[in-house]
């Protein structure tokens, strides 16, 4: 049988302090008439077989139910995948506000319900894709952008390849590059004036290093040598919240 | 490449500080070296280090920390800092009182504070 709605659940949320939310939640889907296959993570299948799942039965939209940290689990089987991504945040989501979704469980749902499809740009680090940021505080690690030019850090600190971030565009197809330096000296009253901040932009590039470097891949620690990053542009398709949907230009 | 993963709990501890809205302009920050063929369709901002070329049609700021060794184009410029290698702007170019420029300059205009130095030619085409 085929799905239009394939809804993943967290194993967060088979948490008895979670009930009454589901049940809300399950109750606002059907009231909407947004019921679909509901896939639940459990103890032996993680959250990836259970998108493998939902694609291999044909689903077009799969809706994540949970937190940021799921949705990035099952990024690597999605994003090749040509389906419409949903997400019903269950905690505070720093992902869900950067694509104007509410937070509040009735109003998320009327989200799904709008469908405002947009299609979002993916980061890609290695063959790893990525929605928010790769982190590199690694001293040895220099940025080669675009075989053009390379960005070092004199003294510690760390660089960013940012994808999504408020206020920013989710299509621009570029990754925002930001370098941000400890200050060296102490200010007058003791503590460190602010850091500063280098932002350029990039399409793509390489972390280079002569040996072993360590980054954070949204959030995901990972090592790794000379790594290629790009961006994806329009790698997801996503139902976001009417307020980023406005951004489009007409 | 060869990578492998620890997985760990995702954070977004730090996101407040990643999710700054971006500036229109690209700044190179103090304890920053770029060394390449840098350019830029907007304004720039260099309070780093730069080798190599640095090509702008914006607007290009150089902090009175800033170190430029390379050939340097931009449509209009502020200089507090060092530039050795040619200096081209389209438009209007103000050499600070910190400034030092070791090369040839050439401008559309140009002003120059009490205190800057310049160390090579000067060609100003005028309004």
């Amino acid at each position: 049988m085929t799905y239009q709605y394939a809804y993943l659940f967290d194993a967060k949320l088979s948490d008895r302090s979670q009930e009454r939310w589901v049940s809300r939640l399950e109750a606002e889907l059907s009231r909407r008439h947004l019921a679909g296959q509901v896939l639940r993570e459990g103890a032996f299948r993680g959250l990836k077989e259970l998108a493998k799942e939902a694609l291999s039965k044909g689903a077009a939209t799969i809706i994540i139910v949970g937190t940021d940290a799921s949705l990035i689990k099952i990024l690597p089987i999605i994003a090749d995948a040509n389906v419409v991504l949903g997400y019903i945040p269950c905690e505070p989501s720093v992902i869900a506000k950067q694509l104007s979704i509410p937070e509040k469980l009735e109003e998320s749902v009327n989200c799904l319900a709008a469908r405002f499809v947009r299609q979002v740009d993916l980061g890609m680090v290695g063959d790893r894709p990525f929605l928010t940021e790769v982190v590199i505080r690694d001293p040895k690690a220099v940025l080669d952008i675009a075989g053009k030019y390379t960005i070092s850090c004199q003294q510690n600190g760390a660089m960013r390849l940012v994808n999504l971030m408020a206020g920013s565009s989710i299509d621009d197809g570029e990754l925002d590059v930001f370098v941000d330096v400890e200050p060296v000296k102490k200010s007058l009253f003791g503590g460190a004036p602010p850091a500063a901040r280098t932002h350029v932009r990039a399409t793509h590039g390489q972390i280079k290093s002569e040996g072993q470097v360590r980054i954070s891949v949204d959030g995901v620690e990972l090592n790794g040598a000379n790594i290629a990053f790009s961006v994806r542009p329009s790698g997801l398709k996503w139902i976001v919240g009417r307020k980023k949907h406005e951004d489009l230009p007409h | 490449m060869r990578m492998f993963g620890k997985p760990t709990p995702p954070s977004f501890e730090e996101a407040p500080n990643s999710a700054t809205a971006p500036s229109a302009t690209t700044i190179i920050a103090k304890g920053v070296r770029v060394e390449g063929d840098f350019s830029s369709d907007g304004n720039v901002t260099i309070e780093g280090e730069l080798k190599g070329k640095l090509s702008t049609v914006g607007r290009l700021v150089v902090g009175k920390d800033a170190v430029i060794d390379g050939i340097v184009k931009a449509g209009s410029a502020s200089v507090a800092g060092s530039v050795t290698g040619p200096l081209t702007v389209d438009e209007g170019l103000d050499l600070l009182a910190t400034s030092t420029v070791k090369g040839d300059v050439s401008a559309k205009t140009l002003s120059v504070e009490r205190g800057a130095k310049i160390d090579g030619k000067t060609s100003i085409s005028g309004s």
